[in-house]
């Protein structure tokens, strides 16, 4: 389990899947660099997710720390953690994966095939692990970094969030 | 007229304000708030006369000046104060805390005019001084209360004014203004009515004649002219038809009737240069406000805060601006502002940008107070948690506990701005109205900061955007960044100002609707 959260984001092993059309009932393989491709795709959609998630927070808000901040922090990060549990279905169901040569017996080596959600699931638990650590720590390097000057706008008049503002019920 | 400071530039000055009266002394409030919200001068020493000790708006002043005093010396406690409450406000007459013409005589019970002029004495030699007596003044006259203030007739208070001159504070205030070339003398009353008509003149003259020295004691030189200013205030109440003609104790009462007459019949002594003062400005109302009743005098004597007033205070601080009357003009000069429409509006007030904008961040700064720190006053007991991680608080290396050591400086800061939210307030629903702000009678904690100011408002997403008071602190968080060499308790009062000046610019710009619904 833990292996597959560390290396969620590339391809442990081969992936069988049914094979199409006229040899359904038998198992054949994904192409690799097609599943990579895939991967890397989710990976970078996940990235871009989490960064834009983050600066929509801090950014668009137009106050100081306060309470209602530290709310809207708190759903933004479980929006991280829905989005990184989401995005690997969407992009792993519908990346243009394509057979390996020589599976499924005759098939056309090229066929598109798809992943099933139980061969996904894994990548959405683990992608949702990553963004539910990522995000905290992403809005701490930020409001660190960025926040000590004004011109980072909200980084800068959130800094106090997460740490030491993460408890919404604090006041 | 136009009040261009600020606040920079009476910042050295020391400015003597003499309080004349009833009206002068409801000058005294408007005056405190605006030193208060930091367009004071250096120093204000206050010179309170009225013959009337218990009047409301004596009591009222006094009060106010307690808690100024109070609340300053708690903020500048461990650092000097600059900003709001940065002027110094010393009570000049000392214990008395308010000169009474009559006070030489406040040992008598009997308080009635006949009395204090010894009229039961001109007998024998006397009598033809006593015959011109009952001549000059009638049977209600010479019978009237005089602790009750002289009414609506300024001939009588005149005769006891000119005992100021034989005052050791008065005599220290020359002194003092022989040694500190600073020092302006500004003097506000009505000269409509009977204390503030028959102190003006006397103590305009007796400025600038100076005390003459008696049984070989040295005189002290007066001051010279162009340190001198007043605003008379002309007719700008009326009062309701009283229930008896008389007043209680048999005397008369002031005449509304009368009011106009009797402004007409004094100008001219200050219109001819006669009464000594180098700058002049003159206020008054063309809808005179019927007050609320028609007492005497003494506690129940309470009218609200009236427009006048608080530009009589602004004249006192034009005249500190600009370091007194131009030595070289041509005395006493003039200065003139009008107020276009019924209401009173920012655009109306004679300040400049600077001080317009500098009131504007002072109420904001008022109202975070009394909505955070203070919720309407009352104390808030999460303040710690709610302040936790706040960019300015880091900023300034202040810690949550921090309020909790300076809570007694918070607390009169909290009480002094509840009573700017009341003048305020009822400078709003005085007819005519003083629009600067549009609050209807709420509390600070039911105003939004984005409606603090009347007649502001920002079109489009940004006029409809609800703000609270974390949205004052983005500024605050500002002005801490650019304030960071100095932090604690002192550094948080510039923040405070300089943060709420920001929010203003911000909130409520020029270019915003100047007559907007806020």
């Amino acid at each position: 389990m833990l292996q597959s959260v560390i290396y969620a984001w590339k391809v442990t092993g081969s992936i069988s899947v049914n094979c199409p059309g006229g040899f359904s009932g038998k198992s054949g393989i994904v192409a690799g660099a097609s599943v990579q491709a895939a991967y890397y795709l989710n990976a970078l959609a996940w990235a871009a997710a989490i960064v834009i998630l983050v600066l929509a927070c801090y950014l668009t808000a137009q106050a100081s720390l306060d309470r209602g901040f530290v709310v809207k922090w708190w759903m933004y990060w479980a929006a991280a953690v829905l989005v990184g549990f989401l995005l690997p279905l969407a992009v792993l169901s519908l990346a243009p994966l394509k057979l390996a040569a020589g599976s499924c017996g005759g098939a056309r080596p090229g066929m598109p095939v798809h992943m099933s959600f139980t061969q996904i699931f894994p990548s959405m638990v683990a992608w949702a692990i990553w963004a539910f650590a990522a995000f905290p720590l992403l809005s701490l390097l930020l409001t660190r970094l960025a926040g000590w000057h004004p011109a980072s706008r909200g980084f800068f008049h959130y800094r106090g969030c997460p740490w030491p503002r993460w408890n919404p019920f604090a006041s | 007229m136009s009040l261009a400071h600020d606040g920079s530039a009476t910042a050295g000055q020391t400015l003597t304000f003499l309080a004349l009266g009833g009206s002068g002394m409801r000058a005294v409030e408007p005056l405190l708030h605006l030193c208060a919200l930091g367009l004071g001068p250096r120093q204000l020493r206050l010179v309170l006369i009225d013959p009337d000790q218990s009047n409301a708006a004596v009591k009222r002043a006094t009060e106010l000046i307690d808690l100024y005093v109070r609340t300053r010396r708690a903020l500048a406690e461990g650092g000097t104060v600059a900003g709001y409450f940065g002027t110094e406000v010393v009570d000049a007459v000392g214990s008395d805390r308010v000169w009474s013409p009559i006070a030489d005589d406040e040992n008598l019970p009997d308080a009635r005019f006949a009395t204090r002029v010894d009229r039961t004495l001109m007998r024998g030699q006397g009598e033809p001084l006593g015959n011109l007596f009952d001549l000059l003044y009638a049977e209600r006259v010479r019978r009237m209360d005089l602790g009750m203030g002289f009414r609506g007739v300024p001939s009588i208070g005149t005769v006891f004014m000119n005992r100021l001159r034989e005052e050791a504070f008065f005599a220290q205030l020359l002194a003092n203004a022989q040694s500190n070339a600073d020092t302006l003398f500004f003097a506000v009353g009505s000269i409509f009515g009977g204390t503030g008509s028959a102190a003006f003149p006397v103590v305009g003259r007796a400025l600038a004649d100076g005390v003459r020295g008696q049984g070989g004691a040295n005189g002290i030189a007066g001051v010279p002219p162009h340190r001198i200013g007043g605003a008379v205030l002309l007719p700008y109440f009326t009062l309701p038809a009283p229930a008896t003609p008389d007043a209680p104790d048999g005397g008369p009462r002031p005449e509304t009737t009368l009011f106009a007459q009797n402004a007409a019949a004094a100008m001219p002594t200050y219109t001819a240069g006669h009464a000594g003062y180098g700058a002049l400005y003159v206020l008054g109302d063309a809808m005179p406000r019927e007050q609320d009743g028609n007492e005497v005098g003494g506690e129940r004597q309470q009218n609200r805060a009236h427009y006048v007033e608080l530009f009589a205070a602004l004249a006192a601080l034009d005249f500190a601006a600009g370091g007194g009357a131009d030595p070289a003009g041509r005395f006493p000069l003039f200065r003139a502002t009008a107020v276009a429409g019924k209401e009173v509006r920012w655009g109306d007030l004679p300040v400049d940008d600077a001080a317009r904008r500098r009131l504007m961040g002072g109420i904001v700064a008022a109202h975070t107070v009394l909505t955070l720190f203070r919720p309407d006053g009352a104390s808030n007991p999460a303040l710690h948690d709610e302040l936790r991680g706040v960019t300015w608080l880091r900023l300034l290396k202040l810690e949550g506990g921090a309020f909790q050591e300076r809570s007694g400086a918070l607390d009169g800061l909290a009480r002094f701005y509840a009573r700017t939210w009341t003048w305020l307030s009822e400078l709003e629903r005085s007819d005519p109205g003083c629009h600067l702000t549009r609050w209807e009678g709420r509390a600070p904690t039911q105003v939004r900061p984005d409606e603090l100011i009347a007649g502001h408002h920002l079109p489009g997403s940004a006029g409809r955007r609800r703000h609270h008071v974390f949205h004052v602190f983005r500024h605050w968080n500002e002005a801490a960044f650019h304030r960071r060499a100095e932090t604690g308790f002192p550094g948080f009062l510039q923040t405070m100002r300089d943060g709420s000046e920001a929010y203003a610019r911000a909130r409520f710009p020029e270019s915003s609707h100047p007559h907007g619904a806020a």
